[in-house]
């Protein structure tokens, strides 16, 4: 191990310090007050630069450090499109539905989403599916999340390769990927399971500072870093005009600073639902959800939706600035297929180690391992909520004691991180997508349906499951028509012909995707447009033909 | 039990936030999207927005304005400046507060 690695080290150290004093003050917290609110939901007790900071850094996740920047890297200019919806998301998420949801939650006293559901409707089961898609598309992720926290603390200890045989594995374990994750694994399984919801909001208070402070250091140190143009040109300046003479390897010269960016990257279609993507899947996913039901007043939400639009500014500008200097300072090198020293999910790690000093290097690779020790938290938490409060409090056994309640919160929240471990061992290629995947298909299931459970009277439960429903199975439906389609790409003979001549007349099957996991582009735009207009159509059709409960419209709309 | 007047006070003004939440999302839209596709996208030389002189030929020189292509400059970073201002503005001096009501205590029990 380098003096470098050394050095950095011992600053991931200290940050890991930091997180542990959180995680144990949040659990002499919790020992006021009912354990399952307290829990799971901090007593509605967030204040607002708790609320900001916990909703942005749960926004913020593996794939923000990670995937995205990858893909700047790649694709230059045109992914300030892919991204800039984000300037919609304070006011979406939070002010659309903030204080009608903390209001609904109150009058049923919800302490999880599905709680939400089940009570408005009065209905078990609409609790349950909502609790096992929850259940679904977290687990999913959180497996493509421990993937980052492993590759950035292996990045962190900088061993040479080497392989470690697991038994159950016909590959073996890349020895610095296994240390990574499993001190990655117990420091977030740890504090989750040890201090409950505050030990999440306020550790993501600090990881949300760390990773401020972490790119807008970087994006200064990148931009002093690129090399000057010809004409004397400096800067971001300078960036622009390299990346505007370069031609990538799969589009032509120019493809870099105009869309639809290298090999049609983001058509206009795509362009579309981007923006509706990052739109409408942070407002509907369950995470946020949460997070509006744990606020203590309207000045609070008033507040943190402040900090968030002007956190999400800085943050997403910054990370552009930094991968587009990336690009001029690395031409080729971390290009994929190209690249000499390696893939475009290297890049983030490899402009810290470029540009900063080793001790400063640590607090920014800090900055990656903070979003998704963040994110990872905040699901894992959901995960053990819907085990415990929504199918064994309110399902299995509603009689459990406090003392039991708090030993199966424990034992559940700690079991999963375990199974989420074993399940990253072996992970997923396609982390980005799988990103993109779970949160679409969390939009596509739970926005249509709380829009329609907080704000329209005439809104029943059988309306409300079907809407819920019909989102999950469009979005799964077209990511499962997408892998068939690029599974059976030229093939004109057996199962992969037979499943070209019953699929070839849909619009975009065929189409060769940027990724082996990409979904079917039904008639071009993402699942998340088809998910939404099913969740739509069905919820309020449904509705529309079933009666509301009289009595539960008036205990919810006085 | 919940007062019904400010409960009712904070749903009118919920429906007013929704509001105004889709109308500022729809501007969004239409800014960013508009501009990426007429002063941001490459159109075939021949292309019906091209002849009529509303997008780039598409062998029209980069233009860059701040250190940037002008489209992200007009087109993402102005509107995401400005989205952001109106939140701020929006949320601190327009936005109402009020009661969020009692917490229920107890767990209710399924009928």
């Amino acid at each position: 191990m380098t003096i470098e690695s050394v050095q950095v080290l011992v600053a991931f150290a200290l940050y890991l310090v930091g997180i542990a004093a959180f995680g144990y003050l949040a659990h002499r917290y919790l020992e006021k007050g009912d354990f399952v609110k307290q829990y799971f939901l901090g007593n509605r007790g967030l204040g607002a630069w708790v609320l900001a900071l916990t909703v942005a850094a749960t926004a913020i996740s593996g794939g923000t450090f990670m995937g995205f920047p990858s893909l700047i890297y790649s694709n230059g200019w045109v992914m300030a499109m892919w991204i800039a919806s984000y300037m919609v998301v304070p006011l979406l998420a939070m002010a659309m539905m903030g204080k009608r949801v903390n209001q609904v939650a109150r009058i049923s006293g919800a302490v999880t989403v599905p709680d939400v559901f089940r009570d408005r409707f009065n209905m078990p089961v609409l609790g349950i599916v909502a609790s096992l898609l929850i259940l679904l598309f977290l687990a999913f992720n959180l497996v493509a999340q421990f993937k980052g926290g492993g590759l950035v603390m292996k990045e962190a200890l900088g061993l040479p390769p080497q392989g470690v045989p697991i038994p159950w594995l016909a590959e073996p374990v890349d020895l610095g990927y296994l240390i990574g994750l499993l001190i990655f694994s117990v420091t977030v399984v740890a504090y989750t399971t040890y201090g409950g919801f505050w030990a999440v909001t306020w550790t993501d208070v600090f990881e949300g500072a760390v990773m401020f402070v972490g790119v807008v250091i970087l994006a200064i140190l990148a931009v002093s870093a690129v090399p000057p143009t010809e004409d004397g040109q400096t800067g971001l300046a300078a960036a622009t005009v390299h990346l505007s003479k370069m031609t990538p390897p799969n589009g032509a010269e120019g493809d870099l600073v105009v869309g639809p960016g290298p090999g049609g990257f983001l058509a206009i279609g795509l362009a579309f639902s981007f923006y509706l993507i990052w739109a409408l899947n942070n407002p509907g996913v369950p995470a946020t959800h949460v997070r509006l039901m744990s606020f203590k007043d309207t000045p609070s939400l008033r507040k943190a939706i402040a900090v968030v639009a002007v956190y999400y500014l800085i943050t997403y500008l910054c990370l552009i600035v930094i991968f587009i200097c990336a690009r001029a300072i690395f031409p080729v090198e971390y290009l994929k297929d190209v690249g000499t020293e390696g893939q475009p999910d290297s890049i983030m790690p490899a402009m810290i180690r470029r540009l900063a000093h080793p001790l400063l290097a640590g607090l920014l690779l800090a900055a990656p391992y903070a979003a998704i020790m963040s994110t990872v938290a905040a699901f894992l938490l959901m995960i053990s909520s819907s085990l415990v409060r929504d199918l064994y409090q309110r399902t299995i056994n509603p009689k459990a004691s406090p003392e039991t309640l708090k030993r199966t919160s424990y034992t559940i929240t700690a079991l999963v991180g375990f199974v989420v471990v074993l399940a990253a061992l072996n992970p997923p290629k396609f982390l980005q997508y799988i990103i993109v995947f779970t949160g679409t298909g969390q939009g596509c299931a739970f926005l249509i349906p709380m829009l329609l459970t907080l704000y329209w009277k005439r809104a029943t439960g059988p309306g409300v499951l079907s809407g819920m429903l019909g989102g999950f199975l469009a979005v799964f439906g077209l990511y499962v028509l997408g892998w068939l389609s690029t599974w059976s790409l030229g093939e004109s003979a057996g199962l992969a012909g037979g499943l070209n001549g019953a699929f070839g007349w849909l619009p975009g099957w065929g189409v060769k995707p940027h990724d082996s996991f990409a979904p079917l582009y039904l008639l071009g735009v993402d699942p998340i447009v088809w998910g939404t207009v099913a969740a739509l159509g069905l919820a309020v059709g449904v509705s529309l033909m079933t009666r509301p409960d009289e009595e539960q419209v008036r205990k919810y709309y006085p | 039990m919940t007062d019904p007047t400010p409960a009712r006070q904070l749903l009118r003004n919920a429906y007013r936030e929704l509001a105004v939440c889709g109308v500022v999302f729809v501007v969004a839209l239409a800014w960013t999207l508009g501009v990426y596709y007429l002063l941001g996208y490459r159109h075939g030389p021949d292309d019906w927005l091209v002849r009529q002189g509303w997008a780039r030929h598409p062998e029209a020189p980069l233009a860059v304005a701040f250190g940037v292509p002008d489209w992200v400059a007009y087109g993402i970073v102005l509107p995401w400046l400005l989205i952001t201002a109106f939140t701020v503005v929006y949320v601190l001096w327009w936005m109402p507060d009020d009661d969020l009501g009692e917490d229920r205590e107890e767990t209710p029990h399924d009928h």
